[in-house]
């Protein structure tokens, strides 16, 4: 079936320098896993331990030394497979939030016009009515972050991939940001792998859990999460909850 | 304190030019100073007044404004190319660094006499000199603009597929505008310069060849007269570009700041 996302075997090796003294890293060794349709996956790790490449390996923006990746093909036919988050907004500083949205479009040489009534309901659905013709630089770093998801799911992606997207956002505002991109998730139904290094984080918000160990990267633990949905601040007193965060940071240590 | 007002602001910016005039004026009483010499003020302003409106620096005027707008387009244009792909093609720009330091240190004003040797009295010497003077801020700044890009964007355009035009244009261009325009600024107030230096060392009219031939016949009014022109002119292209800078870049951090 194509909705699944397949990592096979992905080794990724750098090189630096040059020559005989050239120096091989390995980042990430044998890493095997799938994502079914719909799943929301996220992946935890210590700095350095190259989660972020992996995303990017899935993102296609690298070439895996070894092992290959299967991406579930596009939803609707002249879209494409994959949604980008990044840590920072990315945004253009020079359009505003609903031409940043529309600009997938845009580079793909489509209508943004007849786009835009599904662009205006995924607003709605971030909290976001009203702020349509904000610049960037006019919004809260949380806001300019839900533009983002915004426009990674502007274009109805098989698959989303989100690189720690909410690392940068204080703790208050992070919390509130989770329970809108939980919502995102029920209303679009879409697959997410959420990459993050804040373990209570990818606990509350996922399925499983794919834990990653360090030098060289490679997965040391998928754990299930079997919390109810839709989860809320409840969830975080169920003894579950904090059991499993516990267990993954010894996991992690 | 109270603050200035509106008056109060005009007054005090005045008080520097009016002070300079008075000096001026005193020194031609005091020392009784030629003509030729130095010109009082108010023969200055009646030759500038009459310079202004005679058909006479309309024609040289406009000699030099089609020098300058011709030179700074060539500088633009090869300026950006240039700029983009030693902005992208890092191991070019490290082979052709030390060639662009001279290149871009030397005083290349000093190459007007040979290009107006080489070229002729004529609009190419002017435009090949302003070309070449404008070339090296724009060029220079448009590379540090264009890697100066978050590559986050690059990667963004790389997940949307874009083809390589859409990302050249949407994203390295408009993302590297703001030095960009610094780079313009700049060049457009050097290619004022060039022009005038380049009708000084030979041609047949632009407002360089009339200040030449004020300095031939002694008519030093007509030298101050045509300088003020030359300085009021420079000044409208640099506000007109300004103007352009904000317009475009009012998106940019710089732009709460003016």
């Amino acid at each position: 079936m194509n909705g699944i996302l397949r990592v096979k075997n992905v080794t990724q090796v750098f090189e630096s320098g040059s020559g005989p003294r050239r120096d091989r890293v390995t980042v990430l060794k044998d890493i095997d896993f799938e994502v079914r349709e719909g799943e929301f996956v996220s992946i935890i790790g210590p700095s350095g331990c190259g989660k972020s490449t992996l995303l990017k390996i899935i993102a296609g923006l690298i070439t895996p030394t070894e092992g290959s990746v299967e991406v579930p093909s596009a939803a609707a036919p002249g879209s494409l497979p994959i949604g980008f988050v990044f840590q920072e907004s990315v945004l253009l500083p020079w359009k505003t939030a609903l031409g940043n949205a529309l600009f997938p479009f845009e580079v793909m040489g489509k209508d943004t016009k007849a786009r835009e009534p599904g662009v205006r309901d995924l607003f709605r659905l971030a909290g976001l009515s009203g702020f349509e013709n904000y610049y960037p630089k006019q919004l809260s770093g949380g806001m300019r972050q839900r533009v983002s998801i915004v426009r990674s799911l502007s274009y109805d992606p098989a698959l989303l991939l989100m690189d720690e997207p909410f690392g940068a956002i204080d703790a208050i505002t992070r919390d509130s940001l989770n329970d809108i991109l939980l919502d995102m998730w029920r209303e679009t139904k879409k697959t997410i792998l959420f990459v993050t290094h804040d373990i209570a984080e990818a606990v509350y918000l996922s399925d499983r859990v794919i834990v990653l160990g360090t030098k060289p990267g490679r997965i040391i633990e998928i754990a299930m999460v079997d919390l109810d949905r839709p989860r809320n601040e409840d969830t975080k007193l169920d003894p579950r909850f904090y059991g499993l965060v516990k267990k993954l940071r010894e996991r992690l240590k | 304190m109270k603050r200035p007002g509106h008056v109060g602001r005009i007054l005090s910016a005045a008080a520097l030019p009016a002070g300079l005039l008075v000096v001026w004026k005193a020194a031609t009483l005091v020392f009784r100073l030629p003509t030729t010499f130095l010109p009082p003020p108010e023969a200055v302003a009646s030759r500038f007044i009459s310079l202004i409106g005679s058909s006479v620096i309309q024609k040289h005027f406009s000699t030099t404004a089609v020098e300058i707008i011709f030179g700074f387009l060539c500088a633009a244009v090869l300026g950006v190319l240039a700029g983009y792909i030693l902005a992208k093609f890092a191991v070019l720009e490290k082979v052709l660094s030390p060639f662009i330091l001279i290149f871009q240190t030397a005083p290349k004003i000093s190459l007007a006499p040979l290009f107006v040797l080489w070229f002729g009295l004529g609009l190419s010497s002017k435009v090949v000199l302003i070309a070449l003077v404008a070339f090296f801020p724009i060029m220079l700044n448009f590379m540090v603009g264009v890697r100066s890009i978050n590559p986050d964007y690059l990667r963004l355009m790389k997940i949307l597929k874009a083809p390589l035009l859409k990302r050249v244009v949407k994203i390295e261009f408009v993302g590297s505008l703001p030095f960009l325009m610094t780079g313009m600024r700049t060049a457009l107030v050097l290619s004022v310069t060039a022009a005038i230096i380049g009708e000084m060392m030979g041609a047949k009219s632009g407002l360089g060849f009339l200040l030449m031939n004020g300095y031939e016949m002694y008519d030093i009014p007509m030298v101050i007269g045509v300088i003020l022109a030359i300085s009021f002119f420079s000044w409208a292209l640099d506000t007109a570009m300004k103007v352009l800078q904000d317009r475009l870049l009012f998106w940019h951090e710089s732009a709460d700041r003016m």
